[in-house]
C-alpha cells in the first residue's frame, strides 16, 4: 500500500470510517509515511469537522438572491469563440500538458508546484530511535514508537495530540 | 533465579554497605560501578509489576499506568490500564521488534526498532556518560516495597542534576528514574508501583499472533546508526553542515541516511552520554511539516526559525545555504538556538 496513494474518495471514506478493516489499516500505514496524503487527510478531517460544527448550529440554505445570480450566470454562459476546426490545436497541447503534470504528480516523493515536506513527528521518532540505540540508560525493552499512545492518548489540555502525547517515556530505563 | 540475582548483586554491593576492612572505597567509583551494573540487569532478570510513567511538557503532564511482564533476556509485554483511552491496549517487544495491539481499532502494528549498540559502543557511551556526569550516591529509599539505592547524575560543567535513579539494592534493576531540566524542574518520571521477580511467566503472554479480526500493519523499520561519520556524511549527496558550538561535554556519536517521501535526509547524533541532540539535513527543500500543531517563531542570525515542543523535547527547524535543517533535543530552547546559530559547512 505504501507505494499507492489513496484517492480523495478513499480518504473521505477513511475519515468517516467507511472502509473495510484491511483498507483502513492500509491507509493508516500509508499516512505514517506519506506527508502529502496525511496533509490531505488532515484537511478532510478539518473540513468534515467544520461542516459538522456548522450543521449543528443551523441548516444552511443559500439565500434566494444568490440562487438567481447563479442561474443568470449559467444562462449567459458564453460558448468558446474558437472555430471548430481549431479546437483540437488548442485542446490537444493543453491535454498533453495536463497528462504530463498528472504523471509527475503520481510519482512518490515528487510534488509539483511546491517542495515536498517531512513530518515533524518523523524527526521526533528518529531522535527517539537514536536515544534507544545510543543512551546506555535507555530502556531497550521499550518500543521506539508507541503507536497506541500516539493515536489514542489525548492531551490533557486539549492541545494537539500528535505532538504532546507521542513517544511517552515508557520504561524505567529510558 | 537466586543464583542470577546473587551474581548481579555481588559486584557493587560495597556501594551500599560500609566495608569492615581495608581502605574506604571511593564513593564516586562505587556509584559508577553500581550504575554500570544496572545497565545490564534487565538482560538477566525476569519480573512482573506495574509501572507508572509521567512526562511534563509546556502544556501540562501526561501519565500512563501499565502492567509489565519481562522475561530475560529480551521479551517484554506492557498492558495499559490507564488512562481510559489506552485501557486494554498492549505492546509486546521481542528483541528489536515491537508488536502493538490496538484493541480499539482491531489493529496490530509491527515496528522494527534499531539494532542495539554493540558492547564496545555501549562501553564507549558509558565512558562518555561518566566523563561528563558525576554519579553521586544518595540515601537509600523504598520503592515498590524494595530497598533502593539512589544515584544522582550531576553535570560536571554546570553542576545541575540531570537525572536521579533508584536502583534495587539486591538485583540492580532500575526501579525509578527522574529527569530534570537545567532549571531543576522535573521533566519526566518512570516508577515501579509494584514489582515481583519471577521466572513463572506464561509464554502465551508474549504471543504475537493477531487475534481474529485484527488487521496487521507493518510500521516503521528504523535503521541502525553508523559510527563511521565521514563515510555517512559523504554519501549524503550534498555538502553537509555541522555545528561549530556544542554544550560542554557533547561530541558527535553517529550518523545515518534515511529516505522519507523521496527526501534524502542526513541524521547526525551528538551526545554528552546522557542528553542527546539530533541534527537533520536535506537538500530537497523539504521543510518540517508541523501538521496541525502550531509551531512558534524564533529568530537567530539572519534566520527565521520555527519550533514545537513534545514533552521535554524540542524541535527547531530553519533553512540555511539551501538546506532544510531541524534540530531535536531535550535541551532548553536557548541552547538549541545557540547550536543552530553555529551550524556551518
Amino acid at each position: 500500500m505504501t507505494s499507492r496513494h489513496p484517492s480523495t474518495e478513499e480518504i473521505i471514506d477513511y475519515v468517516h470510517h467507511e472502509l473495510s478493516p484491511s483498507q483502513d489499516a492500509e491507509l493508516f500505514e500509508h499516512f505514517a509515511t506519506c506527508d502529502a496524503c496525511r496533509r490531505e487527510y488532515e484537511g478532510e478531517l478539518r473540513l468534515s469537522g467544520a461542516l459538522r460544527a456548522a450543521a449543528a448550529v443551523e441548516q444552511l440554505e443559500l439565500p434566494p438572491t444568490v440562487k438567481v445570480q447563479v442561474w443568470n450566470r449559467v444562462r449567459s454562459y458564453e460558448r468558446p469563440r474558437w472555430p471548430i476546426p481549431l479546437r483540437p490545436l488548442i485542446a490537444l497541447p493543453i491535454a498533453a500538458a495536463v497528462a504530463v503534470a498528472a504523471l509527475f504528480a503520481a510519482q512518490p516523493g515528487i510534488v509539483t508546484g511546491v517542495h515536498p515536506m517531512v513530518g515533524a513527528q518523523y524527526y521526533f521518532d528518529l531522535h527517539s530511535a537514536a536515544i534507544r540505540q545510543e543512551n546506555p540508560l535507555s530502556d531497550r525493552s521499550a518500543p521506539v514508537l508507541n503507536v497506541i499512545e500516539t493515536s489514542n492518548l489525548e492531551a490533557t489540555d486539549g492541545s494537539t495530540p500528535l505532538v504532546d502525547s507521542a513517544s511517552l517515556d515508557d520504561g524505567p530505563n529510558r | 533465579m537466586a543464583a542470577i540475582v546473587f551474581a548481579i548483586a555481588s559486584l557493587p554491593n560495597a556501594a551500599m554497605s560500609a566495608p569492615t576492612h581495608g581502605p574506604t572505597p571511593n564513593p564516586d567509583r562505587l556509584a559508577q560501578d553500581l550504575l554500570r551494573a544496572c545497565i545490564d540487569a534487565p538482560k538477566n532478570l525476569s519480573y512482573v509489576g506495574e509501572i507508572q510513567s509521567t512526562r511534563w511538557g509546556p502544556n501540562g503532564a501526561v501519565a500512563t499506568i501499565a502492567r509489565i511482564e519481562h522475561e530475560a533476556p529480551d521479551r517484554t509485554r506492557r498492558l495499559y490500564v490507564a488512562p481510559d483511552s489506552v485501557y486494554g491496549d498492549y505492546v509486546v517487544t521481542i528483541g528489536t521488534t515491537s508488536y502493538e495491539f490496538d484493541t480499539k481499532r482491531n489493529r496490530l502494528v509491527q515496528t522494527q526498532n534499531p539494532v542495539l549498540s554493540s558492547q564496545v559502543a555501549l562501553n564507549d557511551n558509558f565512558a562518555l556518560l561518566v566523563s561528563n556526569y558525576r554519579p553521586v550516591l544518595g540515601a537509600n529509599e523504598i520503592v515498590a516495597g524494595r530497598q533502593a539505592a539512589t544515584i544522582s547524575l550531576i553535570n560536571k560543567y554546570t553542576g545541575f542534576r540531570a537525572m536521579r535513579i533508584w536502583i534495587d539494592r539486591e538485583t540492580k534493576l532500575i526501579l525509578a528514574k527522574e529527569t530534570y531540566r537545567s532549571n531543576g524542574a522535573i521533566a519526566s518520571r518512570v516508577r515501579f508501583d509494584d514489582i515481583k521477580y519471577t521466572n513463572d511467566i506464561p509464554a502465551g503472554l508474549f504471543s504475537t499472533n493477531p487475534p481474529s479480526g485484527y488487521s496487521v500493519v507493518v510500521g516503521y523499520r528504523f535503521s541502525t546508526l553508523s559510527t563511521d561519520i565521514d563515510k555517512t556524511t559523504h554519501s549524503a549527496g550534498f555538502e553537509a553542515l555541522g555545528p561549530r558550538y556544542l554544550p560542554e561535554g557533547f561530541s558527535i556519536l553517529s550518523a545515518d541516511i534515511s529516505n522519507m517521501n523521496g527526501v534524502r535526509t542526513l541524521h547526525l547524533v551528538y551526545s554528552d552520554g546522557l542528553r542527546m541532540v539530533s541534527l537533520f539535513e536535506n537538500a530537497s527543500g523539504a521543510a518540517a511539516d508541523f501538521g496541525s500543531a502550531k509551531p512558534l517563531q524564533t529568530h537567530f542570525g539572519n534566520h527565521d526559525a520555527q519550533y514545537v515542543k513534545q514533552g521535554p523535547t524540542t524541535l527547531l527547524a530553519w533553512r540555511d545555504r539551501g538546506l532544510s535543517l531541524a534540530l531535536v533535543g531535550d535541551l532548553e530552547l536557548k541552547e538549541l538556538v545557540a547550536i543552530a546559530a553555529s551550524v556551518a559547512p
